[in-house]
């Protein structure tokens, strides 16, 4: 018998094994990393079945699906809502039909959509009576948001993540070409640009004449000519979106460390660090002097804003890779495998669950509060 | 249930080969050469194949041993006169061996050093293209913070000669499955070992058709750079084949040939 199991024997039997593991490493379908939106007690949420829903936010009770036929793909673009119209973009893998939507509030149903030539991991954001994005095809756009003609585009050196910011009649909008780009929102000429020397995949954060943004590991202060201020380095890539509030900035890095960095100094404010046990890409949000935040460590934690103090932390079914949002004292979350949370934003105890795949709610609300 | 094997690939197999792949392109990228991640690419698959030559060099005798011991007169006599008696024929081919100092299963090295490779650079590649944003976002992970470089070489030029390295075939891309299909057929008919035994023989032939079918079949769904890095591979595994055992059974004249060993034929 031995000498049947030949050289070709074991080629079979590592061409099979191979096959098991490349569809098990590193080929899982992108999922998505949309966050929610909470408008007049409606939650807008993607769901890992491509599509946008509309919860009610008490119970979680589902308004409505779009579309109902088919998959958008994977929704890494967090909705913008505004004036009952949602604004989503779309990453399909399978299709390749990649799209920006804007669906009416109310009812679900499509009022237009608009196909960039690229994926869109981008966030929508609205201003001018214009949609602001970027896509995988490298370029910026800004759509009238009433019937989805283009305006304007510019085209980058590389894909386009980050979600841009829009303030008045300036656009902010960082490309993975490492630089942050600058236009006249409305016509799209462009101002000035900043090279982070490293990928821009976080939201500036336009405060007070002053503008935040990261580069790989380092967090810049700009003025708004784009001149730099002060530069502060993190200990690890910098995915998490910074948040400013009291003249702090906070963001998180991919190794688990959450900053609270000084605006007009660029130094530490906290005497440590908060350090989550994985990464932290989820946007920090900020209310009533707390901090918000989601990490791989599969918690959402909250963060006591002056002393980085944790006040709570509530373990979920997944990682966390969306920003919460905070609606009438609850935190709405989706966890990585798309269960969304609404939890008491004071202690973390879990007001439902929801599995957006299924559209059931999830009973009793995973995880426990330490 | 497998998780305490993460931390082992990592650190041993998956975060060198990325920042190997890495580092060669940023030092190809610092020069603005085009298409530097398909030649970082080929250049990696050559190191692979320099390292793991010593692995190669002694299976290679083991088969050549083989070779040589199936072609024998003793061997063939044995065919003949346990023809009907398989268990028979079984013992007394395993003494051939044993007296011959032959391994059967010393040629199979070459046949799967390359997977936990492939898996190692598939994983690289699709990790520093960053197709999917969790890849990129995961790629933080491995780059070795003690070279800054790779990360600010973040994210790599995936244009190769018009191709998207990133991307699936489309277009006069699908050549590139064809040659990894080719190329892989062509090094698995130099390899093969001529069989006396008729069931062998047919394994043999199952195996010429269905691996470079397979593989040509998944290349397909994977990114082009991979099927890069499996056509180079291919190429250099067919140069050393033929500088160790010249074309084998590729110039028989059958496309699928059972390779049943008959005295005289083949080189010496």
């Amino acid at each position: 018998m031995a000498l049947k199991i030949t050289r070709s024997a074991v080629t079979l039997f590592a061409m099979l094994a191979t096959a098991f593991l490349l569809m098990g490493c590193g080929a899982a379908p992108a999922t998505g990393w949309a966050s929610a939106r909470v408008v007049d007690q409606i939650v807008y949420v993607a769901s890992p079945t491509g599509r946008m829903m509309a919860l009610n936010a008490a119970d979680g009770s589902v308004k409505w699906q779009f579309p109902t036929d088919k998959s958008l793909g994977s929704l890494y673009s967090t909705p913008a809502v505004v004036e009952g119209v949602v604004y989503v973009g779309s990453f399909d893998q399978i299709s390749h039909q990649h799209r920006l939507y804007a669906i009416d509030a109310t009812n679900g149903t499509k009022k237009w959509e608009f196909e960039p030539g690229g994926p869109i991991i981008s966030s929508p954001a609205v201003g001018n009576g214009l949609v602001y994005f970027g896509s995988n095809n490298k370029k910026i756009y800004a759509l009238d948001a009433a019937t989805g003609a283009k305006k304007w585009e510019f085209e980058t050196q590389a894909e386009v993540w980050a979600d841009p910011t829009v303030v008045g009649d300036t656009l902010y909008a960082p490309s993975l070409d490492h630089k942050l780009y600058v236009f006249d929102a409305i016509t799209g000429a462009k101002k000035w640009s900043f090279d982070a020397s490293g990928i821009i995949v976080t939201k500036p954060a336009v405060v007070d004449h002053r503008v935040y943004i990261a580069g790989l590991a380092k967090l810049y202060a700009l003025d708004t000519q784009g001149n730099k201020q002060w530069e502060f380095q993190a200990s690890n890539w910098i995915w998490s979106s910074p948040a400013v509030a009291n003249n702090v900035v906070y963001f998180g890095a991919l190794d688990g460390t959450v900053y609270a960095v000084d605006t007009q100094t660029g130094k530490l404010k906290w005497d440590q660090p908060f350090k989550a046990g994985d990464a932290v890409r989820s946007p920090i949000v900020i209310e009533n002097n707390t901090l918000y935040f989601g990490s791989d460590d599969t918690h959402i934690y909250a963060v006591d804003a002056a002393t980085g103090q944790k006040k709570w932390a509530r373990s979920t079914s997944s990682r966390v890779l969306a920003a919460p949002t905070l609606a009438n004292g609850i935190i709405y979350v989706p966890a990585h495998d798309h269960i969304l949370y609404a939890l008491d934003a004071s202690n973390g105890q879990g007001k439902w669950a929801m599995d957006t795949s299924s559209g059931k709610p999830v009973t009793p609300v995973p995880g426990v509060v330490k | 249930m497998l998780d305490f094997l993460a931390p082992v690939w990592n650190t041993f197999i998956f975060n060198p080969m990325v920042n190997v792949l890495m580092w060669i392109y940023t030092i190809l990228n610092q020069f603005a050469i085009p298409g530097a991640f398909g030649i970082a690419i080929i250049l990696f698959t050559i190191l692979v194949r320099i390292i793991t030559l010593p692995f190669y060099a002694q299976s290679q005798n083991a088969m050549k041993k083989q070779q040589a011991l199936m072609k024998s007169k003793e061997w063939l006599e044995i065919q003949k006169k346990y023809a009907k008696d398989r268990e028979k024929l079984a013992q007394e081919q395993m003494k051939m061996y044993q007296a011959a100092g032959v391994n059967p299963l010393g040629g199979c090295l070459p046949a799967l050093i390359p997977w936990p490779i492939m898996i190692g650079l598939y994983q690289s590649i699709t990790q520093a293209m960053g197709a999917q944003p969790e890849q990129l976002m995961e790629l933080a992970k491995h780059l070795y913070a003690f070279l800054p470089q790779l990360a600010a070489a973040v994210p790599v030029n995936s244009s190769f000669l018009g191709l998207n390295l990133a991307g699936t075939p489309d277009g006069w891309g699908y050549i590139i499955p064809a040659l990894v299909l080719a190329t892989t057929w062509i090094q698995q008919k130099m390899m093969t070992v001529p069989q006396a035994d008729p069931q062998a023989a047919q394994m043999n032939q199952s195996m010429q058709l269905m691996m470079p079918l397979f593989i040509g079949y998944i290349s397909l769904s994977f990114p082009i750079g991979l099927s890069l890095y499996w056509i180079v591979f291919n190429v250099i595994g067919i140069i050393q084949q033929y500088l160790n055992s010249g074309w084998g059974t590729l110039l028989d004249g059958t496309p699928f040939a059972p390779a049943k060993a008959t005295a005289g034929k083949g080189k010496k």
